[in-house]
């Protein structure tokens, strides 16, 4: 399980961390909104960007903060 | 494939008159309909499908709409819906088409398409097609066949694709040629000029030019939004401290105004937008039913005169829709104020939707209200007719959600789970707890005499399906025996099924009589239910039968049946199964010596089995093609046969086809005279071999003998030789039994007894002669020509025998032709065979013995054997040297 930041512009009520399956959603002073949290796969991922589209929302930056697993060495 | 069509998502959302006139972006689509493809691809919200809709009831270009949703991603049931959109144009169109989907229900091939978009080009007028939402689309196959559509476009035709986000179509290329316009989120953004004839001209606001650039600053010409704060400024007083209240928050602009529009609404309206948030499309009565209320028609009216985001679904204001991005917004408000009321709203919809026939709908929203009691109880009378027609998708996604306890009382539906499994591929631990749970369900049930038993039959069925799959043919036969003594009469699907399963289990058992009775039973039950597919399978494998029982007469008859079929079906062109026959008779061919003939039709039922990836044409044709390569002596052409053959197995593939490949490997290099591999293979299939061998294994043990007799090694030979001639006698395999007669006299000529030699060739030529056997015997080569000239000595079949020498003499022309061809390739005596010059490059390529291994899919064993060849070939010790030389002799690239 990785974790997952996703910075996007606007302010979101807290309501919509149901419609992001339990993000954390972090309104900071600027203007923007930080989505955080566990993020199961990376279709999962997928799908959060796919909401991010379908609400018109702003994605301002996507960051993975934690990885449970090295990443593979080639 | 759904039966029914929603209509709906055939219809044009109608458009409201007057909203704002964007002459700019009419322009754009008005030039875009000169190329092939308008591209609208901008976010949610900005008016794609209104200025889309808006254009074409404009233009006079005829035009098909698709709305398409999350369900669209199936091959088959996209492209019924896609003819049926381009029907409403031209209703002539694609009848064909859309015949062939149903009939052979699988996915469609290129030349199916091909088909379609020729019938495109007769349409009289220009036309648009509209493929709205395709984002939504994630399947592969079916970008595919737009990609394939768009190329193959007639020159009436125009396309124009709605989307969020960019489809995986080659984009450059288009672009690179100019078949694309693209109409992009700044293309579709209100510009202030357009903001302020809104908000003025169409609302009659009266705002300001200070106030219009605030708003459009603070939702960047977002559509929707400016929609929504036209809507909430029309109920304010104050609109000055409304729009400075907006423009200085940093809310998300949907969330501040869905609160804003929301709290202008009266109370009775705002209940009604969030509980009927929940509907994918909402009608009068079935809202009405969701919020006990009378006045539903009245609100809807009303939503739609005032714009409030409500898309009309058809002529008769019966059917809507809200504004998919509106929609999400209000089911997210719900969620947040009435939790507990969730359930309840689905399963209210769900109940109105059952009573009024909309049953996929209904079932939909039962499991979303996480009522699975009746969602089952919506399902179990339907998944019959699902099996029947082959709905695999639906089931499949329903048995991903419905709790065991539920479905374990409902037989039906726990036999259509089993159904959509084993038609989707999956392995056998998912299905046999199914068949446990019919199985029990019903023995339980003593409550009521008229029970239902026919699941029971089906889950016998199916253990016969996987038994066969497995490999278990012994038990494939006793499951489909059981079940055939309770098939009542008029159970045609039940009895096809179980007809073709016996035959293809009696085939691959080599029991021959018995599976030519149970193929044509099958072909007969196929053709009255009209599975063609079936029929091919059923028709093709009597043909493979009566072929090993060598009646070519009447297998091929029944190959070119097969291809009658398959073309008929196919609206003139064969459809991919239709290969079958092609290579049935590809073996004809090649068994009467017309190898060229042999070699189109072999190829031409691969090209075609190759379209859906079929297993059966991939190996049953390029072993045979392997064959006819090795006959003309084009060694690599064989090899790289084989390859594709072993490339078409999948690890549970246990036809005996599959397991003949490493026979027909061997085969290969005993004509290569590669000893050394033949040696070290036929020792150790000695090892295992045992009295109970089974009919699949007969070519290895054919290929072990003839090892044997190219060692001199006569006795060991005849060992085996005179149990596979039992066994093929009694079976009625009169090719093989040719065959395995000419090797006994090959080994008795080893062992110099000449009398019983020649009693067991006459019995091979007697054999031979009334249907044509003619590679049977030549494929032997130099060991049989003595055979036939003593034969014709002693007056044996003269004619006959003195033909087959003929076509010997003209095969070793041949070969030796060909042969010094390939070998002036090679500036070598003994020249690398094709696999040699494989490993060879993987040598020079400096990787270990056990990586080569499993580069090329083979064992350690096998690379060393190679290298220990490839090395006394070039006459080098080393991997170093075998590079130097390999490069000095030109047989590796640089």
């Amino acid at each position: 399980m990785e974790i997952y930041e996703i910075q996007i512009d606007g302010h979101l009520d807290d309501h919509w961390a149901d419609w992001f399956d339990g993000l954390q959603i972090e309104r900071k002073k600027a203007g923007h909104t930080i989505l955080c949290g566990p993020v199961a796969d990376q279709s999962a991922l997928h799908g959060f960007l796919g909401k991010i589209r379908d609400l018109n929302l702003t994605l301002l930056s996507l960051k993975c903060v934690e990885r449970s697993r090295p990443p593979p060495d080639g | 494939m759904a039966t029914t069509l929603l209509r709906t998502k055939l219809y044009r959302p109608a458009v409201n008159d007057g909203l704002v006139a964007r002459p700019r972006l009419v322009s754009l689509l008005d030039e875009g309909s000169k190329r092939k493809l308008t591209l609208v691809s901008a976010p949610a919200g900005f008016g794609k499908t209104t200025l889309v809709s808006e254009w074409i009831e404009k233009s006079s270009r005829p035009s098909a709409w698709l709305s398409l949703d999350d369900d669209d991603n199936e091959p088959l049931g996209f492209l019924v819906y896609l003819v049926n959109a381009v029907k409403q144009i031209d209703d002539s169109v694609g009848d064909e088409v859309l015949r062939v989907l149903v009939a052979s229900k699988m996915e469609p091939d290129k030349d199916l398409i091909m088909k379609f978009a020729d019938e495109l080009s007769d349409i009289n007028d220009n036309f648009t097609l509209v493929l709205d939402d395709y984002h939504v689309i994630t399947n592969e196959s079916i970008h595919e066949t737009i990609d394939f559509i768009i190329d193959h476009m007639p020159e009436n035709m125009h396309l124009i694709m709605t989307t969020r986000s960019d489809p995986p179509l080659p984009l450059a290329r288009l672009r690179v040629r100019s078949q694309i316009t693209e109409v992009r989120g700044a293309d579709l953004r209100f510009s202030e000029t357009e903001t302020a004839t809104f908000f003025n001209d169409f609302l009659g606001l009266d705002l300001d030019k200070d106030e219009i650039a605030t708003l459009e600053n603070r939702t960047e010409g977002w559509v929707a939004s400016l929609q929504l704060a036209g809507l909430s400024l029309q109920g304010v007083e104050d609109k000055k401290k409304f729009i400075s209240a907006f423009s200085g928050s940093h809310r998300f602009i949907i969330d501040y105004l869905v609160d804003e529009v929301l709290s202008c609404q009266r109370k009775e309206v705002q209940e009604f937008l969030l509980k009927t948030s929940i509907l994918k499309r909402l009608c009068a009565p079935l809202c009405n039913e969701l919020l006990t209320i009378d006045n539903s028609q009245e609100i809807l009216d009303e939503l739609e005169r005032s714009n409030i985001f409500l898309v009309s679904l058809d002529n008769e204001r019966q059917w809507y829709r809200y504004h998919h991005l509106f929609g999400d917004f209000l089911s997210q408000r719900l969620k947040e104020k009435e939790p507990q009321a969730l359930n309840m709203l689905h399963q209210g919809a769900a109940a109105w939707l059952r009573s009024n026939g909309q049953t996929m709908e209904a079932i939909a929203h039962a499991i979303e209200g996480e009522d699975f009691e009746m969602a089952a109880d919506v399902i179990e009378p339907i998944a019959k007719n699902m099996i029947m027609e082959n709905q695999t998708m639906p089931l499949l996604n329903w048995k991903s959600v419905l709790p065991e306890d539920i479905i374990a009382t409902r037989p039906w539906i726990c036999t259509a789970f089993a159904w959509s499994c084993i038609n989707s591929g999956m392995p056998q631990e998912e299905i046999e707890p199914l068949l446990n749970l019919v199985e029990s369900a019903i023995s339980e049930d003593n409550s009521s005499d008229e029970l239902d038993q026919e699941p029971l039959l089906h889950a016998t069925t199916i253990r016969a399906l996987m038994a066969i799959r497995v490999g278990k043919f012994q038990d494939a036969v006793e499951d489909s025996i059981k079940a055939m003594k309770q098939i009542p009469d008029d159970n045609v699907f039940i009895q096809a099924v179980l007809a073709l399963n016996l035959g293809v289990a009696f085939y691959a058992v080599g029991e021959l009589a018995s599976a030519r009775k149970h193929l044509r039973d099958g072909y007969r039950l196929c053709m009255e239910s009209e599975n063609y597919a079936g029929a091919i399978g059923a028709k093709s494998y009597l043909g493979y039968t009566q072929l090993a029982q060598g009646l070519f007469h009447e297998s091929e008859q029944a190959f070119n049946k097969v291809i009658e079929i398959g073309t008929k079906v196919g609206g003139g062109q064969p459809i991919p199964i239709s290969g079958y026959g092609h290579i049935g008779l590809g073996q004809i061919f090649y068994e009467r010596n017309n190898l060229s003939e042999a070699e189109i039709h072999l190829k031409q039922g691969i090209e075609l089995g190759e379209k859906v990836n079929d297993f059966t044409t991939g190996i049953r044709g390029n072993l045979a093609l392997a064959r006819l390569k090795q006959a003309q002596k084009d060694f690599g052409a064989a090899e790289a046969a084989l390859s594709q053959a072993m490339a078409s197995t999948f690890p549970d593939w246990r036809m005996p086809e599959g397991r003949q490949i490493a026979a027909w490997e061997m085969e290969l290099r005993l004509a290569q005279e590669n000893t050394m591999d033949t040696s070290a293979w036929a020792d150790s299939r000695s090892e295992q071999l045992d009295d109970k061998s089974e009919h699949m294994d007969i070519r290895l043990d054919t290929v072990l003998a003839k090892i044997r007799l190219q060692q001199e090694r006569p006795n060991e030979a005849l060992s085996i030789l005179e149990k596979l001639l039992r066994d093929a006698k009694d079976a009625g395999r009169a090719g093989d039994t040719i065959e395995i007669l000419a090797l006994v006299a090959i080994a008795e000529i080893q062992n110099e007894s000449t009398e019983s030699a020649m009693s067991s060739f006459q019995a091979a030529l007697d054999l031979g002669e009334p249907q044509g056997y003619v590679r049977t015997f030549i494929d032997h080569g130099k060991a049989i020509e003595g055979l036939l000239k003593e034969a014709i000595s002693r007056q044996i079949k003269v004619d006959y025998a003195s033909k087959l020498l003929m076509s010997l003499n003209a095969d070793s022309k041949i070969s030796k032709s060909h042969r010094s061809e390939v070998a002036g390739s090679q500036p070598l005596i003994d020249p690398l065979t094709a696999r040699e010059l494989e490993v060879l490059a993987l040598v020079v390529e400096r990787l270990k013995y056990q990586e080569i291994a499993d580069r090329l899919v083979v064992s350690l064993n096998t690379i060393r054997t190679h290298s220990k060849n490839i090395y006394s070939k070039l006459g080098v010790k080393s991997a170093t040297q075998a590079a130097e030389r390999a490069k000095e002799l030109g047989l590796i690239k640089q």
